[in-house]
């Protein structure tokens, strides 16, 4: 009876978390190349079965019994998000998979934000608040010439009056799992190293959108609501149950 | 807890009502000349590890990743865009706008940075003493300082900003001075002072300045007024899209509260 209040309880843990996560992906929904995160929950092994793996016997009791719930590493979605056509040519989105480099603070970042500027030495930096300088193929950084236009075709040669300047950096991560979000729309990736795309495809005077979908979210935000409230609600049965057995069981009328 | 749902989805209330407030005053300025629109760009913050990457599950397993909450978003910055405005014809001898890049000159106030400031407002009168200024006032003179002297008519202003005229008792165009133009390695790193000035910046780097045409600079066009740079449609789509997003921000909000209030009643009274 006891061990079920405490199952009602992680659903109800485990949902206000995802709810957490989905507010993020709305906050969200309007930032440039921003990636919507998932909140994957799993079943939870049972004491029994955790304490067996730790070295103790089989607890016969808890065999059965259920383990609850349990939030799942935080997945990045990668899909494509929407074009965004902006006319500004240092603006660039990439269509399918990879990720612009940028270095930050001396530490390679990945993003998938395409704002890019000319920063006062020349130097072609993501137009943010630290502005991070956009690392080209060889992963150094790009140095412009000002005063001339510049053109970024679908390869990702960087051009200026016809010269070719530098060729941007654009890398794959082989697994998405090892993805971590760092904020200001940058992700390190914790195991293996990116590796560089030879052929990118990418879109110059575009953006690429946030990839939050409105209607998913919503419907995930109702969906954890109510599971929430079905959580809550075995917690109140359960202790209605309870106060039932204290109170009334036993009574001699 | 539901308490930091609350607290991601007011960060982007804040930073979406700052984009209303971007896109109120481009459409505000849609008429004004040679104004040039701003766009809210938007960044997500930091991420609250709740598990790291690498810990050992009760099962024993290590886990490949770990576990983050995203704590909202916030307004990056707003990035102005340079692009070009129709240029429209007025016939007036001293409209002049720029074709291509760079800015005037101005003279301003010597308490405002180092007392000079930029413009693509071409909309020139002539003040007491017969200088060229531009805007409201008693105008910003023009850096360098062009006089017109009185009595002069026919004044052309060629491509390369040379101005000429025929000065009274003379049948002769006459040179009478010159428009500069100055331009910027980062026009983006202007700030912005309002009347259509911008000014010099760290981020901006230093004015490089030439005559109209030469180092890449735009040429200067006489007759002409730069319009606002403002699309009203592309406004308005944003605008929509800016209060969708903010409605959805206000419903994670209300199941946020929602759900704090059904785990506040968790307990029988």
């Amino acid at each position: 009876m006891i061990y079920g209040l405490y199952l009602s309880a992680t659903g109800v843990l485990a949902n206000t978390y995802r709810q957490d996560v989905i507010a993020n992906n709305i906050a969200n929904s309007e930032t440039i190349g921003f990636k919507r995160d998932l909140a994957l929950l799993q079943d939870r092994a049972n004491p029994g079965q955790e304490n067996m793996a730790a070295g103790a016997s089989m607890d016969q009791a808890m065999q059965n019994m259920p383990g609850g719930m349990l939030a799942t590493p935080t997945l990045v979605d990668t899909s494509q998000g929407d074009f965004q056509p902006t006319g500004n040519p240092l603006d660039v989105a990439i269509q399918g998979d990879g990720y612009f480099a940028v270095n930050a603070n001396g530490q390679m970042r990945l993003t998938r934000n395409g704002q890019f500027v000319m920063d006062s030495q020349g130097r072609l930096a993501l137009f943010d608040g630290n502005g991070p300088d956009v690392l080209d193929s060889k992963q150094a950084p790009i140095f412009l010439q000002p005063g001339i236009p510049v053109t970024i075709s679908d390869d990702g040669t960087v051009s200026q009056n016809g010269n070719v300047v530098a060729k941007l950096g654009v890398f794959n991560v082989p697994d998405p799992a090892d993805l971590k979000k760092e904020g200001n729309t940058l992700m390190s990736v914790q195991q293996r190293a990116p590796v560089l795309t030879a052929t990118p495809t990418l879109r110059d005077q575009f953006l690429e959108r946030s990839n939050v979908d409105p209607a998913t979210e919503l419907t995930s935000l109702m969906d954890s609501q109510r599971q929430l409230e079905a959580n809550a609600n075995m917690i109140r049965t359960q202790d209605e149950t309870l106060d039932k057995l204290i109170s009334d069981v036993g009574k001699v009328s | 807890m539901a308490i930091t749902a609350l607290h991601s989805a007011a960060t982007g209330l804040r930073a979406l009502s700052t984009a209303i407030d971007v896109i109120a005053n481009n459409l505000a300025n849609a008429d004004t000349v040679a104004f040039k629109g701003s766009r809210c760009n938007f960044e997500d913050l930091f991420y609250q590890t709740l598990k790291e990457p690498g810990t050992t599950s009760g099962t024993g397993e290590i886990s490949p990743s770990g576990i983050y909450v995203g704590l909202g978003t916030r307004v990056s910055n707003t990035q102005l865009d340079l692009t070009q405005g129709s240029l429209e014809n007025t016939g007036r001898d001293l409209d002049v706008g720029i074709q291509g890049t760079g800015f005037f000159r101005v003279k301003v106030l010597d308490t405002i940075g180092d007392g000079t400031a930029y413009t693509r407002n071409g909309n020139f009168f002539v003040n007491d003493v017969g200088q060229l200024v531009v805007g409201m006032g008693d105008g910003y003179t023009l850096i360098p300082p062009v006089t017109i002297p009185t009595g002069v008519t026919n004044i052309t202003i060629s491509q390369d900003g040379n101005i000429t005229g025929i000065k009274p008792n003379s049948n002769t165009q006459s040179q009478i001075g010159q428009i500069m133009i100055s331009q910027f390695v980062n026009p983006q790193g202007l700030s912005l002072l309002g009347g259509s000035l911008f000014q010099e910046t760290q981020s901006s780097g230093p004015p490089i300045t030439s005559k109209p045409g030469d180092q890449g600079s735009g040429e200067v066009l006489q007759n002409f007024l730069e319009s606002s740079n403002v699309d009203p449609v592309t406004e308005l789509v944003t605008l929509i899209q800016t209060q969708r997003a903010f409605e959805m921000n206000s419903q994670s909000i209300q199941t946020a509260d929602q759900a704090l209030q059904t785990i506040t009643n968790l307990r029988r009274s």
